[in-house]
């Protein structure tokens, strides 16, 4: 029985489970970020948010000002909020990358926790989503964005972006697995997208929307999101009756992230 | 018995009473031409998520054009904004459609397919051309769908039929000239390369600064003059002309220039980088 124990803690080379597991965790995490690097994913996530910043602010910012509204400073929102999408949908692709291409049985027959690639896959879009959201933010400040939260504001600002984008990249990890072709999981996750950023309060307020989709534009999380970090953004305090909505909506996010990263570990294991 | 050998026997004078001229005459093109773009047709009907992101793609992206944007640039044209967002969408799907010809072209030189086509007697032209010709069917498809949704929204054409039929025109007309400057782009690239996104790119930044995203003068000063003489603007601008009414000539003076700076620039290149691609190994 001690004999038994005593192998369960040390492998053949005498180091303890322990510190075997961090260095596993550590091996997978920085091959995910050698993979995003070799990717252009770290050129991309500054390519994005001010290729959108750009695209939408110089076109619309005076049909947008003729409101007496400061377009660069209302676009910010929905900017960073893109920046943690695209960011998710890289890692979608990376994870159904891993299925397709074998990866994931080989991790499964060496000596390794199950979790341990789910952990590396997530600290390296966590990483990315860190870069993104700078990147993003470099990306509003050039589009006239300028903090006006204060310090606190804008400490819960990012934390709630980076909040939404972890959650997003969890739930995107786990679509990629389930989809297994890189190329489905694009098209899934792109159109959804897509259409929850149009037809939200990001780009245009929503008394500018024609009056049967408004109550679709307020009430949509991606609205909800942007409601919050605006008032987050701004010298009003955050009340719980603003971020409720996001609040359950993230709940909501992050137990259908369970359940699809659950289906997709038990899809892995039947293999 | 004998009457099978001697069937056989006429299938030689038979073929030649079909093709009777070299396979470098004109009628030799038209006639490959032909065939060869059914098959294009072909190849592209059957893989039905690629017909369907070609055509429904745009259909969805000017629905949301106009629900997410038509009320605010509306009020600040005083115009309704499907005037401009049809013909983008028009244009954008045209124009984007014909990056999937442009990967399959890099991909069927990989598979030698270019190849085997190169060393049967088939005008030199042919393939290419059948390709352009196919890109023609598709955006007259692609232009009746999204004139059919965006006539389901309000669009509607105040000056005839032959108006109507000239906005067609002019949009197959700009694809086809697109589509040529596209397929030389795609023999001239090595195999693999990723052209879809540098083309996405192009194609995305000019999707946003042109007349039927935002009116003109809604620009910054500077960009003003870039954004009304890029090749889609004037595009667009005729295409609405031609359905409300307006300036024509200006504008069909412009887009001429440009289908002819596409085709002009692209023609050479094209069959020279088709004839390498086929023939390098």
């Amino acid at each position: 029985m001690t004999v038994d124990s005593e192998i369960g803690r040390l492998d053949a080379a005498g180091v303890s489970v322990g510190t075997r597991t961090a260095r596993q965790w550590w091996t997978l995490t920085s091959r995910g970020l050698l993979k995003v690097l070799r990717n252009g994913e770290f050129v991309f996530a500054f390519v994005a948010p001010a290729f959108l910043a750009i695209c939408f602010y110089l076109p619309l910012r005076k049909v947008m000002d003729s409101g007496g509204m400061n377009y660069g400073q209302f676009l910010m929102p929905i900017i960073l909020l893109q920046a943690m999408s695209f960011a998710a949908t890289s890692a979608a692709m990376r994870s159904a990358f891993d299925v397709s291409r074998g990866i994931n049985t080989r991790f499964r027959v060496l000596p390794m926790p199950g979790w341990v690639p789910l952990f590396a896959r997530l600290a390296t879009n966590l990483a990315l989503l860190v870069v993104s959201m700078i990147c993003g933010v470099v990306a509003c400040l050039i589009i006239g964005w300028r903090a006006e939260g204060g310090v606190r504001g804008t400490v819960i600002l990012l934390a709630i972006t980076l909040g939404i984008g972890l959650l997003l990249a969890l739930l995107a990890d786990g679509l990629g697995l389930i989809a297994g072709s890189p190329e489905a999981t694009s098209q899934i996750l792109g159109l959804p997208t897509m259409i929850l950023g149009m037809v939200s309060t990001g780009f245009v307020p929503e008394e500018r929307f024609p009056e049967w989709i408004q109550p679709f534009a307020r009430n949509q999380p991606i609205s909800q999101f942007v409601e919050v970090m605006r008032v987050a953004d701004s010298p009003d305090t955050l009340s719980w009756s603003v971020a409720a909505p996001t609040v359950y909506w993230c709940i909501g996010i992050a137990l259908i992230a369970v359940a699809v990263l659950t289906a997709g570990m038990r899809k892995a294991r039947q293999r | 018995m004998t009457e099978k050998v001697d069937v056989r026997r006429e299938e030689p004078a038979d073929h030649d009473s079909i093709r009777p001229h070299s396979e470098r005459s004109i009628g030799a093109w038209f006639e490959h031409t032909r065939v060869l773009t059914w098959r294009q047709v072909l190849v592209y009907v059957r893989n039905v998520p690629t017909v369907l992101q070609s055509l429904i793609i745009p259909a969805i992206s000017m629905v949301l054009l106009k629900v997410v944007l038509g009320d605010a640039v509306g009020n600040a044209t005083g115009e309704d904004s499907l005037y401009g967002t049809v013909p983008l969408m028009i244009i954008i799907g045209a124009m984007g459609g014909s990056m999937v010809s442009a990967v399959r072209l890099n991909k069927e030189r990989t598979t030698g397919l270019l190849a085997r086509l190169y060393v049967l007697p088939i005008h030199r032209a042919a393939d290419l051309s059948s390709r352009v010709a196919a890109e023609v069917v598709r955006i007259f498809v692609l232009t009746l769908i999204l004139l059919a949704v965006g006539y389901a929204m309000g669009f509607r054409f105040s000056q005839g039929i032959l108006p109507a039929v000239g906005l067609v025109v002019v949009a197959v007309v700009f694809g086809a000239a697109y589509a040529v400057f596209v397929l030389a782009i795609s023999v001239n690239a090595p195999p693999g390369a990723p052209l879809v996104q540098y083309l996405g790119l192009l194609m995305s930044v000019l999707m946003f600064f042109n007349s039927g995203f935002s009116p003109i003068d809604g620009y910054p000063g500077w960009l003003q003059p870039i954004v009304a003489n890029q090749p889609m603007t004037p595009a667009i601008e005729l295409m609405r002309s031609l359905a409300t009414g307006g300036p024509i000539t200006m504008n069909l003076i412009k887009v001429a220039i440009w289908a002819a700076i596409f085709v002009g620039a692209s023609i050479y290149p094209a069959l020279v980088g088709y004839r390498k691609a086929a023939t390098s190994r």
